[in-house]
């Protein structure tokens, strides 16, 4: 199928789930445009500031997306373009979305308090504090699986010249980003630069970066490597003032995402016009289970020169359901939306009428996003399916590139490319720093007494709480994860996320019955993201234990080896007993209420 | 009251809306007729308030001098002063980003040769190679005898609100 008529079905698909389902899920909720909003009642010009509609879906947009959307359809891809394509649809419009208006319209009528607040006024506080452990572990999590994308970004494996010619260029490329994001900082500071300048500035500045990288890449470094110096890297970036290299590198980042989506439309529209995308190549339905192991346009296996079956990287395995619903998670629904809309967005909202597009239209461009990328990886099928590709990263770049050269000319390929991996490995880094300083506050917060602070705890409690010992904890746990490869850690972060989603939905709905309104709505998506990831953990804890018991040398040839497999197995398993404490504990509330109710 | 005087209350006044003002400020064995600090806290966390991911402390230092004639030898002891003395106002610790020196000069008359050696004027000191951040110097001098306002580059952005309290003028007119 054209391009062009998947984003237009896309697009017709998400305006009429946005201008009926969202219409009649805000009717349900009780949204009361005259009704005084945080942002009015609780105003202090610092945390609670009513802006207009079109500022408060920018910033909850850009903290919404990150490399989500590109990372799980990529992966997914390999089950079809069909099942990506309906969860993607389906999934955005009556779960995702609904999920965050829900959570922004919850936490808009607590006051602008987070769902956690609402976990613990509307079940208890045991509750809250395993819903704030939970919420550790997925960072830690997304931690793990980012590193290691990265670093597959970036590794040299020596079974191809070209592909670790062009690692090897990326991994330049990056490097002399974020170097010179921190020299543009020692430079800048302070410097009364005009506005046209700094822009100029910094489109030159990504430019040589760029150049530089290409024309001179010297570092070869394997995966384990790449892992240990982004640990290194995280580690200092998260700890360091943030004028050294937070604030001038999101700074030169702003441009890479307007040129990254710049790129995007240029390739996508330009490739269906021309007709250089004219068809997906990717099957429509590939089948209840996938593997990912490499095959040629055949349909071939492919066998290394070592006997061994290539494996493709940047593609997902098992069984669809629960994969690919855990796979997608950005795309369609995730729980990390919900710590969003009720940290920051709620406190912003002008009006109740504006929660609709911002909560359930910010999801929705999120899909419409999440449908780029399978159409990017429809350009590049036949490589992605020989495992060409290290990780999904690089598919979405050499997909767009290649759509973009098919329109302006062979010569732009490589250099599109650079700029569009640099731009997701960018985001990708951004969201380790913020991850790592998050879950850096967490852990601190576990050893901190009912009613104390950090700066006021006193004895043994003094080490947990430090800042740097947090840090490296932290660090060293999404390392530890991270040392397996991210095909492993992805599942189990994914489960984690969309755990999440299934317990915001719990608490809303749980609220929504106390407040004695209709909360039917949500009972379909609740249930139904309890099933896939209480599925999908119980088949990971299933598969480890299997590991653990069977043969030591296939277990010592599993990726992490055998404390990764333990590892991954502690994690499932606390993810799994949490979620179902948590999940009995809302029902019981949702039971009682309801026979209060009755 | 003279003029130097006149303009004085003017620029306090102008900055008492968001700056702590002082009057006859003795620091460092000299006494300055006005004197003003500016502080901000910037800070990015989720969810809750104690959830921070970072903050950051910015800090103005103001030094309002009133002299009748602004010649080389007195320009360069009170640029002395600023980089000596006045830099240990700056408390440079974790979370300190910077810190503006600020040294305002009223003078009734300037000297020819000193519009140029404030233009020239740069100081910058980084704390722990900038990771308990900044402070740079900043030099106006408001010269009543030919109403204008000169100051050094990191000065810029004060001279329009100098000139516009100083002389009565509009802000933006000032800066065209």
């Amino acid at each position: 199928m054209n391009v062009l008529i998947v984003l237009l079905i896309t697009l017709v698909f998400v305006t009429v789930g946005y201008l009926f389902y969202g219409r009649w899920i805000g009717k349900q909720l009780g949204i009361d445009p005259t009704r005084i909003t945080p942002a009015h009642e609780l105003e202090d010009d610092v945390d609670y500031v009513a802006a207009p509609p079109y500022v408060v879906l920018g910033h909850h947009f850009s903290s919404i997306a990150g490399a989500g959307p590109v990372n799980g359809p990529i992966q997914a891809a390999v089950f079809g373009w069909v099942p990506v394509m309906l969860w993607v649809l389906i999934g955005g419009v009556f779960i995702g979305a609904v999920h965050d208006f829900g959570a922004l319209f919850t936490s808009v009528r607590h006051k602008g308090q987070t769902i956690a607040i609402v976990v613990r006024d509307n079940i208890d506080n045991t509750a809250k504090v395993m819903f704030a452990l939970f919420a550790y572990l997925t960072l830690v999590l997304l931690m793990a699986a980012f590193i290691s994308i990265v670093a597959d970004t970036f590794a040299v494996t020596g079974a191809d010249a070209a592909v670790d010619d062009r690692n090897m260029t990326t991994a330049a490329v990056s490097l002399l980003f974020i170097g010179a994001a921190v020299v543009w900082g020692f430079a800048l500071r302070g410097r009364k630069v005009p506005t046209d300048a700094h822009v100029l500035l910094a489109i030159v500045v990504i430019i040589i970066c760029v150049a530089g990288g290409m024309l001179f890449h010297p570092i070869a470094l394997g995966s384990f490597h790449w892992k240990l110096v982004l640990a290194v890297y995280i580690l200092a970036a998260s700890l360091a003032p943030v004028w050294i290299l937070l604030q001038p590198r999101d700074y030169l980042s702003s441009y890479l995402l307007y040129g990254m989506m710049i790129l995007s439309v240029v390739g996508v529209v330009g490739a269906g016009i021309v007709g250089a995308a004219s068809d997906l190549e990717i099957p429509a339905f590939a089948g209840f289970t996938v593997s990912n192991a490499a095959v040629d346009a055949a349909g071939n296996p492919i066998v290394s020169e070592s006997g061994l079956a290539v494996v493709n990287k940047a593609a997902a395995s098992g069984y669809l359901f629960p994969a690919l619903f855990i796979t997608i998670a950005c795309g369609a629904v995730s729980g990390f939306h919900s710590l969003v809309a009720s940290g920051t967005t709620s406190k912003q909202i002008d009006n109740e009428s504006h929660i609709r597009p911002i909560g359930y239209g910010g999801m929705l461009i999120e899909s419409i996003l999440a449908i780029l990328s399978l159409c990017a990886v429809g350009f590049v099928w036949v490589q992605y399916q020989a495992g060409e590709f290290a990780a999904p990263t690089q598919v979405f770049a050499s997909g767009l590139s290649g759509m973009i050269s098919a329109v302006v000319g062979d010569s732009a390929q490589p250099i599109t490319f650079q700029l569009l991996i640099l731009a997701v490995s960018t985001f990708c880094l951004t969201t380790l720093d913020t991850a790592t300083r998050l879950a850096r506050y967490m852990f601190q917060e576990l050893w901190v007494p009912v009613g104390e602070k950090i700066v006021s705890v006193s004895g043994w409690r003094r080490i947990p709480t430090n800042k740097y010992v947090a840090t490296i904890v932290t660090v060293g746990l999404g390392l530890g994860l991270g040392l397996s490869d991210y095909t492993i850690i992805w599942p189990l972060f994914g489960a984690a996320n969309q755990l999440l989603a299934a317990l915001a939905l719990l608490a809303v709905s749980v609220w929504l019955r106390n407040a004695g309104r209709k909360n039917q709505m949500f009972y379909i998506p609740m249930f139904f993201m309890l099933c896939v990831t209480l599925t999908s953990l119980f088949l990971t804890i299933q598969q480890k234990v299997l590991l653990l018991a069977g043969d030591t040398a296939v277990l010592a040839a599993q990726s992490g080896g055998m404390g990764g497999v333990v590892a991954q197995l502690a994690f499932a398993s606390v993810l799994f007993v949490l979620a179902i404490v948590l999940a009995v504990k809302g029902v019981k509330v949702l039971a009682r209420s309801k026979a209060k109710t009755a | 009251m003279d003029a130097k005087g006149q303009v004085l209350e003017r620029l306090l006044k102008a900055h008492r809306a968001y700056f702590d003002v002082e009057r006859d400020h003795a620091f460092a064995g000299r006494v300055f007729p006005g004197y003003a600090e500016f502080h901000t806290h910037g800070e990015q966390y989720v969810l809750v308030k104690r959830a921070k991911l970072w903050e950051v402390d910015s800090h103005q230092y103001l030094f309002f001098d009133t002299v009748e004639r602004l010649d080389m030898p007195l320009l360069d002891e009170l640029v002395q002063f600023m980089q000596a003395q006045a830099l240990g106002k700056v408390k440079p610790k974790a979370d300190h980003m910077s810190s503006d020196l600020g040294l305002i000069l009223i003078a009734d008359a300037v000297d020819d040769d000193v519009a140029a050696a404030v233009r020239k004027v740069r100081f910058r000191k980084n704390f722990k190679f900038g990771i308990h951040g900044w402070s740079d110097l900043i030099v106006a001098v408001v010269d009543l005898g030919r109403r204008r306002v000169v100051t050094n580059g990191a000065g810029k952005d004060m001279a329009g609100v100098l000139e516009a309290n100083a002389f009565g003028v509009r802000e933006d007119d000032a800066l065209r």
